[in-house]
This record gives C-alpha cells, structure tokens and sequence, in this order.
C-alpha cells in the first residue's frame, strides 16, 4: 500500500506540471486550432519528462542532490545564481497565476468575491503546507487531481476522430500559410515546454530526498515518474480532443478557463461540471503548492542551507521564510489584477528559454561515473538525453521569435 | 574577451528582435483587424454554446452566472482594445462593425447572467446568431 501511495508524487509532480492553470487552456487551444496535429508534441514532452524527472531522482537517491545543487556545481556559482534568479522568478509568476487560477474556479463554485477568495485561497494553501506532512501534501493533490479523469470520459463520449487523432503523432502536418504554420510551431513549442517546466524537477528531485528514498526504491523512481507523466499526459491529450471536437468546427478560440472547463463535462449533467471544477481546484491547487515549495528548494539547495518539508519550521527557517515569501510575493502580483492567463503563458514562454540550464547540468551529472557509480546513465538514455537537450535548446531559441511573431499566440 | 564577444551577439540578437517586430509592426491595423473579428466571431460563438448548455440543464446556477460575467468582461475589454486601434484603421467601417457587435454582444452577456428562463435564452440565442452572422458577412471566417 505503501508503494502505492508512493505513485503519488510522481502523479502530483505530473498533474501540477502538465494540467496547471497555462497549459487546461493552452491545449484546449490547441485542439481548437489544429485539432490532433498536435498530439505528437505532447508524446515528445512526456517522454522527456519521464527521463529527466527518473534522472533527476536517480541522482537525488545515489548522490543525495537535488536540482539546484547539481546546477551550482555544474554550472559554476555565477551562471548557476543567474539560473537560480531566473527559475524563482518564473516560480513566483506561476504561482501568482496558479492563486488567480484558484480564485476564479472558487468563484465559478460558490460565487464569492474573487479578491476574497485569493486572500483565503492563500491562507488555506499556506496552512496546508504547514501543517500536512509532505507525504499528505502529495497524495491529497495528486489523489484528488484524478477527479480530472472526468474530462478524458467526457473527450470519449464526445466520440473523437480515432484515425485523425492517431495521425497527429506524425510532426509533418500541413498547415496552410505563413501565419498558421508560425502558430503552429507556437503552439508546438508551448505545448513541449509547458509539460517540461522546470518546477517539476525541482519538486520531484527534492520530493525523493524529502521520502528519504534509498538505492534499493531506484527501480520504483522509473514507475512513479513514468506513471504519474503518462496519466498527466492523458488528461492533456483529452483537453486537446475537447478542443478539436467542440471548438474546432465552429471556428472557436476558447480564452477563459471557465470555457475549457465547462468542455471538460460538456456531455453529462451539472454534478459532473462540479466534479471538473474540484479537480481542477487539486490540479491548480498542486501546482501552486509545486512553486511555491520549489521557490524554497531552489533558494536552500543552491547556498547549501537546511530544508525540508518535513522538518519543524524552527529548524529550517529560511526555507520556511521562502515558500511563505514566495506565497505573499504571488498574492500581491494576483492582487494587482493581472490576468492569470498572461501571466501564465509569459511563464511558459521565458521558461523554455532558461530550460537547457537546468536540464544540461542534470544530463552532466546523471552521465558522471565518479558520481553515479554504477547507477550511471546507459548509452542509451545519454543519447536520449542529448536529443532532448538539443531539442529543448531549439526550442527555447525559438521561443522568442515566436512569441513576437504570433502576437503572443493570437489567431 | 568573451565578454566582448558574449556582448557583441547579445546586441546581434536584440537588434534582430527588433527587426522581426518593426516587420510584424507593418501590417498591424490589418492583422488586428482580422484578429478582431475572429475573436470576436469566437466569443459569440462561445456565449451560443454557453446557452445551449444552459438550456441542456448542465450548468449550475453560480457557474451560470460567474462565467456569464467573465465572458462579458472580455467582450468589453476586446471592445476597448479595438476602439483603441480604430484610429490607425485600414478599414475603419469593419472596425465600427466589430465595435457595435462586441457591444451587443456583452449585453446579451449581461441578460444570460442575470435571466435563465427559457424565453430569455431563446431570445438571445437567436440575437447571438445575428451576430454572428454580422461577423461571417464581414469575413471574420477569412
């Protein structure tokens, strides 16, 4: 049971990465777009996930480092701080919108003011980090976010296009036009660097150390990471059919979350539109303790200062001060009124392009035999791993240009 | 050195940046406007879907009328944004065009927020193909 329970950070890091607040409407957009064609973007960021997020617990189990100290020793004390800076940033950005996110699916719920529910939406996660063990933190959001499963029975009974939907695992689609075919490698991009966003591996690296996972749990880490990324990424290929059977045909670009939620139980009575709105309360909710905690991590691992969730506050106080900092900080930002939406896809967007300095260091270590031990990397996943780095390093060359180009995504 | 050269490309990169956006900036009335008209061609599409859930019996009452104001507040900010751009307007007619239906359009937002009977949904629907209508004729779907 134990074991099992275990799936639930991978399945927590997963959902909080892959079905947060950017990417329930970003996919649905995409569906509505481009219908299938897109599908083999997420098979390829689910891939790279899994590898990355088993790398990155393999190296915190055999050599007892999470992300950000791998990154200072390999990246060297001036680029890493650059790294670290950088990384936190785009946390606090993800967490304002991850909180606007809850306000607005609160208020979708019970019809409360919106500003009062971010206030409250950031005092109920603050309590829940503190007073929940890290294990209860997991399997309450991971558990919950299954209640998501509701938008893929919805996507089924909605009666997708099989064959179109297997033919999108092929990247050579045809679009039409300059414009569309910019979008479409917008999309593309957003879509891979959304599901490999860098607080995913900061939480699961430091979510392992925080289990006190040993060598002999190492055959688990592969099936909680590969677990937890492939029901992720189920949920992601539903949103993008929900896009492609109810928005495609009537030329509809959906841009509310309220929208893409409301397609997640398009087909069944008002309690399922109730059940959509909870999960993806657990989905958000995951993704804002995710950040939050990370930003934390990330702080603590870098300058080498005690952490951990499960710890008493008194005793890692630093990293206590930095995830309520990183909370406070996100409500003020969510408070000024900025959409969530936009913030959210400024996050996606710059955080491909400071991906390849947090995927490059854990390749390095993960690679070193003086590190590793036998517990190294096969040829096999070392060649992967590169294609991806390379992938990932095209990608956030692109990121940029596209995002000018397309007016930030706009048909 | 390095640094020089480090510097040398980042000033490369930026002035690139630069050029990509002066470009896109060359046809940007008439991009918007076609920008324009599809989304709003989209939102009323999204309102005519939201009715027929309503009607469906789908959508509890605080949903109802909580994403009944956020498709509102979005009809009236793609309104602001499009009075802004009207100044620089290739074709200001469509512009007007796609002013007056965004603003139909948050009206019939503002009865399906506060009315679920089902005369009032009728009513608007059929508003709500007016208009969208209105949109397809000026070429929203180009």
């Amino acid at each position: 049971m134990k074991k099992w329970l275990g799936i639930t950070l991978g399945i927590m890091t997963a959902l909080g990465g892959f079905v947060d607040l950017g990417q329930i409407v970003f996919t649905t957009q995409a569906g509505a777009l481009f219908g299938y064609k897109l599908l083999w973007a997420i098979v390829l960021g689910t891939v790279g996930i899994i590898l990355y997020m088993e790398m990155c617990g393999r190296i915190a189990v055999v050599a007892g480092e999470p992300v950000f100290a791998v990154v200072r020793t390999r990246l060297g004390r001036r680029i890493g701080f650059l790294t670290l800076a950088v990384s936190n940033l785009l946390n606090l950005i993800t967490c304002a919108a991850e909180i606007g996110g809850l306000a607005i699916l609160l208020h979708l719920l019970t019809g409360w003011s919106e500003r009062n529910l971010l206030i409250g939406c950031c005092i109920v996660v603050a309590a829940v980090i503190y007073l929940f063990s890290f294990q209860w933190i997991e399997r309450t959001f991971g558990l919950s976010g299954l209640l998501m499963i509701v938008f893929g029975v919805s996507a089924v009974t909605l009666h997708p296009d099989w064959h179109q939907l297997i033919a999108g695992l092929n990247p050579a689609a045809q679009v039409a036009g300059r414009q569309t075919a910019l979008l479409y490698a917008y999309f593309a991009v957003g879509i891979f660097s959304a599901m490999l966003m860098e607080y995913e591996v900061h939480f699961y690296s430091s979510g392992a150390i925080e289990e006190d996972w040993k060598v002999k749990d190492l055959s688990e880490n592969f099936m909680v990471a590969a677990l937890g990324s492939f029901l992720g990424s189920l949920l992601t290929v539903a949103l993008m059919a929900l896009g492609a059977i109810l928005f495609l045909p009537q030329h509809l670009f959906p841009q509310l979350l309220s929208t893409a939620i409301m397609a997640g139980a398009f087909p069944f009575a008002s309690q399922a539109l109730i059940v959509a709105l909870v999960g993806a309360l657990a989905c958000i909710g995951g993704a804002t303790v995710e950040t939050a905690l990370s930003g934390a991590y990330n702080i603590c691992q870098f300058y080498n200062l005690e952490w951990g969730k499960n710890r008493p506050a008194r005793e890692v106080p630093v990293f206590t001060a930095a995830w309520l900092g990183m909370l406070a900080l996100a409500l003020i930002i969510a408070i000024t009124g900025v959409q969530p939406l936009t913030l959210v896809n400024i996050a996606i967007v710059f955080g491909m392009v400071v991906m390849p300095l947090t995927y490059y260091p854990i390749l390095r270590t993960a690679a070193d035999s003086t590190v590793m031990g036998k517990h190294v990397n096969s040829r096999f996943v070392n060649v992967l791993g590169a294609i991806f780095l390379v992938l990932i390093a095209s990608a956030a060359i692109a990121a940029i240009p596209l995002l000018i180009m397309t007016h930030g995504g706009k048909p | 050195m390095d640094i020089r050269r480090s510097m040398r490309r980042f000033h490369g990169l930026l002035a690139l940046l630069a050029l990509t956006s002066c470009r896109a900036a060359e046809n940007k009335s008439l991009t918007e406007l076609r920008s324009d008209l599809r989304s709003t061609l989209s939102l009323a599409s999204e309102t005519k879907l939201f009715i027929r859930q309503i009607e469906a019996d789908r959508v509890p009452a605080q949903f109802r009328a909580a994403h009944a104001s956020y498709l509102r507040e979005e009809a009236l900010r793609r309104l602001k944004a499009v009075r802004k751009s009207e100044q620089d307007a290739g074709d200001p007619n469509k512009f007007y065009l796609c002013a007056g239906q965004l603003e139909a359009l948050s009206g019939e937002l503002g009865v399906i927020g506060m009315r679920s009977d089902h005369n009032a949904l009728a009513e608007a629907e059929r508003n709500i193909d007016v208009i969208r209508k209105t949109l397809v004729d000026a070429g929203a779907e180009q």
